[in-house]
């Protein structure tokens, strides 16, 4: 039997279906968890982010418009409320967020990165909030560059240093290992 | 999604780090929701439903009470515009009349049309959320530039209510 795609199962939930909805949640779920859980590293904080993404798509769901891929509708919902988030832990600064830490880790972060048995879940935990979005956006739920750049709300450029820095970092935590 | 030619311009190293990196990535456990979180977002996509199937006859209903109101709008414009012709008037000056009254009638018929289509652009306007969040995200600017950061927290919440999926300019990102 043929997989029906996400938006016809979006259109049949809209239209009143839960069974398409369940269908739909399966198919999404695992990624979007890892995508919240790997960005947040407490299992209780990434359960409220999760429920709390799915409710906005849920209520939005009526002002979904077909002629955009579900996925990065879906995942801009979770990115916006992830970003809420830590917004809500860290005021609104005048740096942009691109030269926080980016490149100049202080010593302990050094440290922990010579650290010879440093993981690669470690790693993505050390990585400036935006690469690690942007390297969970690609790694987790499969996203292409633009796709990135439209769900985080950057041009194609910036998204592909994000990523670019994120993956030479992630690389080199490899290497070590 | 992953298939972008385009995605290739970051240079055939980039290419083979991405793929080193998920590679390793691949083999990290994948961690699932735990059922009773499924339990609670399936249950909240049934209320939601629910709750839309509850509201859809009074959509319905407001239609109708719609209508009803522009029908008996217009039946009382006709029917007024016929009483207030004296007869004597209509015998004297037969001809005048017969030209005036169509033109009087079109006029209150074209004003209570105009009201008909504008209660039918509301859905036009409410489309217009685009413009509603702009002006919504100047404000948090501005808030944003007077350091009132724990009212602006509070309002990027309520923006977010409103509009979850609308992007963000820089200058209000974490």
């Amino acid at each position: 039997m043929r997989e029906r795609s996400d938006k016809t199962l979006m259109k049949a939930y809209v239209g009143g279906s839960m069974e398409a909805f369940e269908h739909l949640y399966n198919r999404h779920r695992g990624p979007l968890y890892r995508y919240i859980q790997r960005q947040v590293n407490d299992a209780a904080t990434a359960n409220d982010l999760f429920q709390g993404s799915w409710e906005k798509i849920i209520k939005a769901s009526g002002n979904y418009k077909p002629s955009a891929p579900f996925s990065a509708w879906m995942y801009r919902i979770a990115h916006n409320h992830v970003m809420d988030y830590f917004r809500r832990l860290r005021p609104v600064s005048d740096t942009p967020p691109d030269e926080i830490e980016a490149d100049h880790p202080g010593p302990e972060k050094r440290l922990l990165y010579e650290h010879r048995n440093f993981d690669l879940r470690e790693a993505i935990k050390q990585l400036p909030l935006e690469q690690k979005d942007a390297i969970l956006l690609k790694l987790e739920a499969g996203l292409d560059l633009q796709t990135i750049a439209d769900v985080t709300g950057v041009n194609r450029e910036t998204a592909k240093s994000r990523l670019r820095y994120a993956v030479g970092k992630l690389k080199e935590t490899l290497r070590e290992q | 999604m992953t298939n972008d030619p385009r995605d290739q311009q970051s240079g055939p190293e980039f290419e083979q780090d991405l793929e080193a990196v998920r590679s390793a990535w691949s083999g990290l456990e994948k961690t699932e929701p735990p059922d009773l979180l499924n339990q609670a977002v399936l249950n909240t996509a049934r209320r939601e439903l629910k709750a839309r199937r509850r509201s859809r006859p009074l959509r319905w209903l407001g239609g109708f009470a719609t209508a009803t109101v522009i029908v008996l709008a217009l039946t009382i414009v006709i029917q007024h515009d016929e009483q207030q012709t004296p007869p004597d008037l209509k015998k004297t000056n037969g001809f005048m009349l017969q030209e005036d009254a169509p033109v009087a009638r079109k006029k209150e018929m074209r004003s209570v049309a105009e009201e008909m289509s504008d209660s039918l652009a509301q859905p036009a306007r409410e489309a217009d959320g685009d413009r509603e969040a702009d002006a919504w995200i100047e404000r948090l600017l501005l808030l944003r530039e007077t350091r009132q950061d724990e009212k602006l927290v509070e309002e990027l919440a309520a923006f977010r209510e409103a509009f979850p999926d609308y992007p963000l300019p820089p200058e209000l990102r974490p």
